[in-house]
């Protein structure tokens, strides 16, 4: 049963694996966050109307477009407020750049691993003062 | 993430990965510039699940893929280097989990040769059959049966003996006898048998049919 208390941190992945997808909800669940996933852009559409968030997860490469356009979208046009990271399985250097040119708040490389992802999350939302 | 959740999504992995790999060998077939990309889709996929649920050496590989999939095909040789890396990615897989033993089924033998009775059971046990022997269908056997077989000369006794059992089991019944197909199809239908089995043409062959007609009715 899922006792995820009312007023945890809630966190938006955006990926279209569904493996990848299920496996990081699941984990951030066990760590006491509220999760919400997107699988596509208009599952995304939907989640981000309306609902605030304390962290955003973003996958980059996907079919309809890439993730860092997506979420540099998110902010300027939609004005939404979330930090928002890039989760992928690019090389760490161009995930940094993706990063810098699209204003984002950082990135977790995919290869750090579920646990490695579940202490990233952690460690940046205790910086924000959302920890769990 | 418990042991059990993790084992879990490694197990999803391994049949996702066997899927992407199943796509990317289709979309080889194909060499186009849209399979390029579909194939560079499916190994970017595959490569941000084995990164993600710790298979280094699987993301290293299939990394390589996806480089050579840009190439592809226009560099019409990266075909068999690409079909290579798809292979060894394959052997680094963790293995499917084995599937669930089938239940083993459950034959009842009417047999008014003691010798022919044996003689069937024998054939069936090896086969993985669980078995019962009566030399008289009134006689209860324990044995819940998926299929019956009636081995008995004497047509009084095998009309007694359908009687019996289908009174007692939905089970499929077979007539099994060293007669010609042709002689033992008439009995069958005489008696509204479900099929029959002839061991004129030798046991294994006899044995070959019983599994081909227990596939048919399953």
């Amino acid at each position: 049963m899922n006792t995820t208390p009312d007023d945890a941190p809630c966190i938006l992945l955006v990926d279209d694996s569904p493996l990848t997808l299920a496996c990081a909800e699941e984990a951030l669940r066990e760590a006491g966050y509220r999760v919400r996933t997107a699988p596509d852009l208009s599952e995304l559409d939907a989640a981000a109307d309306g609902q605030a968030y304390d962290l955003i997860l973003m996958d980059v490469v996907m079919p309809e477009a890439y993730g860092d356009d997506v979420a540099a979208m998110l902010k300027a046009v939609r004005g939404l407020e979330a930090p928002i990271l890039l989760l992928s399985s690019l090389d760490e250097a161009e995930l940094a750049e993706r990063v810098r040119d699209a204003g984002l708040d950082g990135f977790i490389p995919k290869s750090a691993g579920i646990d490695g992802m579940v202490d990233r999350v952690r460690s940046f939302l205790a910086a924000r003062g959302a920890a769990r | 993430m418990s042991g059990g959740q993790r084992a879990a999504f490694t197990r999803a992995f391994a049949a996702t990965a066997r899927r992407r790999l199943r796509r990317a060998q289709d979309l080889l077939a194909i060499a186009s510039p849209d399979a390029s990309r579909y194939l560079q889709r499916e190994l970017h996929l595959l490569g941000g699940e084995a990164a993600f649920l710790g298979f280094g050496e699987i993301f290293t590989l299939v990394r390589r893929g996806e480089d050579q999939a840009k190439r592809w095909p226009d560099d019409a040789a990266m075909s068999d280097q690409i079909d290579m890396t798809l292979a060894s990615i394959a052997c680094l897989l963790p293995p499917l989990p084995e599937p669930p033993p089938a239940a083993p089924r459950r034959a009842l033998i009417v047999a008014d040769s003691v010798a022919q009775g044996w003689l069937l059971r024998d054939l069936l046990e090896h086969a993985g059959y669980e078995t019962a022997v009566v030399t008289d269908a009134a006689a209860r056997a324990d044995l819940v049966p998926d299929v019956v077989l009636c081995s008995l000369t004497s047509t009084a006794r095998l009309d007694t003996a359908v009687r019996v059992v289908r009174g007692r089991s939905p089970a499929p019944l077979l007539l099994v006898s060293a007669e010609t197909r042709d002689e033992l199809a008439g009995e069958a239908a005489r008696v509204h048998a479900d099929g029959f089995v002839s061991t004129a043409g030798g046991l294994l062959a006899a044995m070959a049919e019983i599994r081909t007609f227990e596939q048919e009715a399953t």
